[in-house]
């Protein structure tokens, strides 16, 4: 089995007296991608600055592609788009890339061949000499994107790599980013976008106040357990009285109905019920909660007993 | 190669700035401005007429009492002038008889003021003749050889513009010492501070740019040491002021060699000079940089140090070198004393506590002030004979050193950057 791409364990950083990180702990592997989720000042940020050695004095594990977190060896092979980035504006695109690449170490052939392709994927190949002061705040992030993989690195972190870019590029990007996962990089996403986050991460954390609050696989923490949508055909009406007399809890949803089972039971005597009234059965879903959902659920979870008054 | 990069993305980002344009436009217009000045030696009966014109200025008392030369030649012709023996007599002109019988003075005056613009002509008598205009009192001198070595030693009057504005009697001095004069006095001492005052406001950026919020992400992600980093755009920002100095530098004196025919190579040590004194204000302004990520802070406490710096240096070399002879002697003719005062002086006035404080001082800080007194004295042996640099007293500064100068600087320059590395690679952003 292979190593991590990214590890964590017990992972805390503090600045005076804000505990940005309190004792993290999570685990990324080669060629997944991960979306790292949690409010303005959960401790995102901090936790990929750590691992990048961006932010020094944390207590804790840390490794990335199995060396200890901010080495220099390492981050030669990982790519980083900051959030809320500031280029130096006296660059064109292309002379950024040059630069950024020449500290990467990246060869003066490669770099010549590898900048106006990777200028070309994001969509600025025809303003690759143009000074960056020039630029939307679109196009920044596309060389943000751009810069982050030109030296073809192992792992990708991404801090809200869609902020700022249109719909068609945000498509753009996910695209890129699968394409990524497809060739077995490792990406570490942060992003308030959940929806693009669902789309495209393999598993998410959630981080509230420097905890990591909930982890899993996307399907697994999406799927609403015992709870169907069912559908009939036009003009047919669900008995709910008789479902209820069954004891299955049924509310009406839009034109359907939503049913909510209890641990012991299934939603298969709802089907001969439906059957042997003689209704058409035309739709029948077991319903999903969206990340959004799961993210505002969580969270609410999370605050709720701190809410409660402290017993003395 | 990541030399290389940070290197050139100084140069970038000084581009940007413009202002390195704006220098090399005011370094290619010095050049020009000085490859137009015409240097014409100047007639000895010239140089007279220009002295009782100069004498009038300083001791004619409103202009009652008028100095004109009677008779000047070369006793010893067609020998070339800066070897030549010479005969001159001059006269000083009172407004009558009775002021002519008691110009004793006067003519003391007038004598000790040919001597100190003629230093240079040796054995130099003098004796009192009789004249037919009573109101007159007429000396002549004469003189056996000269203390020149060489034509370019003999005095020059320079001419803007090809020569189509001359510069007059004030501006004799020898071709040598024009050439010594640009170097120090224009290049090293005033252009010098225009381009290290420029280079501080162009660079003082460099450091809070690069750790602007945003921005400082991208760079310390990468893999490479953070102390090489800030190490690497220090040494961006001094390729600035190199850059400039060179050209500038270089230039001027390519031109100046092709108009006077003077090449002292020397003056190229300038180029280092600056380099080294920007060197470092620039730590200075890079600690600060560090500190607080503001380029408008940097820039004033650079400048605050950079003041501080040459108040002490000031005050210091005030205190220490004595008043030369030539001042103190000219002080005593004004005062119509002359050969009765104490000769030079050490500013006995000076307290106590100034002394202490300023000697105190100067041990610790950096000797940026130093540099430029060796400079001089650098550029002064090696274009100034010694009969110039006599009567100019350069030898009155001798107790500046070299390695002390560079060596403090050098610790000041390895504390500052070392504190700002210190700064740099612990701190969290």
């Amino acid at each position: 089995m292979n190593a991590p791409a990214l590890e964590t364990r017990d992972l805390a950083k503090r600045y005076g007296k804000i505990e940005a990180l309190r004792g993290v702990s999570l685990s990324v592997e080669p060629g997944e991608i991960y979306g790292l989720l949690g409010q303005n000042g959960a401790g995102k940020t901090t936790l990929i600055k750590i691992l990048l050695g961006i932010t020094r004095n944390w207590k804790g594990e840390a490794r990335l592609l199995g060396q200890p977190a901010g080495k220099s060896a390492v981050l030669a092979r990982v790519g980083y788009l900051p959030e809320d980035h500031r280029f130096p504006e006296y660059h064109t695109g292309a002379s950024l890339l040059q630069f950024y690449g020449q500290l990467l170490g990246v060869s003066r052939d490669l770099r010549r061949t590898r900048i106006p392709a990777i200028l070309d994927t994001v969509g600025l190949a025809d303003r690759m000499h143009t000074k960056i002061r020039g630029y939307s705040k679109g196009m920044k992030q596309r060389l943000g994107v751009a810069q982050a993989l030109m030296h073809d690195p192992e792992v990708i972190f991404l801090d809200e790599p869609t902020d700022g870019v249109d719909p068609l590029g945000r498509k753009e990007i996910r695209t890129m980013i699968l394409q990524l996962k497809a060739q077995n990089r490792t990406i570490f996403l942060n992003s308030h976008l959940l929806g693009e986050v669902e789309l495209i991460c393999d598993r998410v954390g959630i981080l509230q106040k420097g905890r990591m609050v909930r982890e899993g696989e996307v399907a697994t923490l999406t799927r609403q357990k015992g709870s169907f949508l069912v559908g009939l055909a036009p003009g047919q009406t669900l008995p709910v009285a008789e479902l209820q007399k069954l004891d299955y809890v049924v509310a009406p949803y839009g034109e359907r109905w939503e049913i909510h089972l209890r641990d012991d039971q299934t939603i298969d005597p709802v089907v001969d019920f439906i059957r042997s009234q003689g209704l058409n059965l035309r739709h029948l879903v077991e319903k999903r909660q969206s990340l959004e959902d799961l993210f505002l659920e969580t969270l609410k979870e999370r605050e709720a007993p701190t809410q409660r008054p402290v017993p003395r | 190669m990541k030399f290389f990069a940070f290197l050139k993305d100084s140069f970038r980002e000084t581009l940007d700035s413009k202002v390195l344009y704006v220098t090399f436009g005011l370094s290619l217009l010095l050049m020009l401005l000085l490859g137009s000045v015409s240097f014409r030696m100047v007639p000895i009966k010239e140089q007279l007429d220009g002295l009782c014109w100069l004498y009038g200025l300083a001791f004619g008392q409103g202009s009652s009492t008028t100095a004109e030369v009677v008779d000047a030649r070369q006793l010893n012709a067609p020998e070339d002038a800066w070897k030549g023996d010479y005969q001159f007599t001059l006269a000083v002109r009172f407004p009558d008889e009775d002021r002519a019988r008691s110009g004793a003075v006067q003519a003391g005056q007038l004598e000790f003021f040919t001597r100190e613009m003629f230093w240079w002509l040796k054995d130099l008598k003098v004796r009192k003749v009789d004249s037919a205009n009573k109101s007159e009192v007429h000396l002549e001198f004469t003189s056996r050889g000269t203390r020149l070595n060489s034509d370019r030693s003999w005095p020059h009057e320079p001419g803007l513009f090809f020569g189509a504005l001359p510069l007059g009697p004030l501006f004799r001095q020898s071709l040598a010492y024009w050439v010594y004069w640009i170097e120090n006095r224009l290049v090293n001492g005033a252009g010098g501070w225009l381009v290290v005052l420029l280079a501080v406001v162009v660079t003082a950026p460099f450091v809070p740019n690069m750790l602007r919020k945003g921005t400082v992400d991208f760079i310390v992600s990468k893999p490479i040491r953070r102390p090489a980093l800030l190490a690497f755009k220090y040494i961006g920002g001094l390729t600035f002021v190199f850059l400039n100095a060179l050209i500038a530098i270089g230039g001027i004196w390519f031109v100046l060699g092709l108009r006077t025919g003077i090449w002292a190579p020397g003056f190229l040590v300038s180029v280092l000079i600056i380099t080294f004194f920007f060197a470092v204000l620039y730590a200075v302004s890079t600690l600060f940089g560090v500190l607080s990520r503001s380029a408008i802070l940097s820039i004033l406490m650079t400048c605050a140090v950079w003041a501080i710096l040459w108040v002490v240096g000031l005050v210091y070399k005030n205190i220490h070198t004595p008043e030369s002879a030539s001042a103190a002697r000219m002080r005593e003719a004004q005062s119509g004393r002359l050969g009765q005062a104490e000769g030079p002086q050490t500013n006995p006035g000076s307290p106590s506590w100034l002394r202490i404080t300023a000697d105190s001082l100067h041990a610790v800080l950096p000797r940026t002030d130093d540099l430029g007194t060796l400079t001089t004295l650098f550029l002064s042996n090696e274009l100034l004979s010694e009969g110039e640099r006599d009567h100019l007293e350069f030898k009155r500064d001798i107790a500046f050193s070299w390695t002390a100068s560079i060596g403090i600087c050098l610790a000041y320059i390895g504390v500052l950057l070392g504190l700002a590395c210190w700064r740099f690679a612990t701190k969290d952003y």
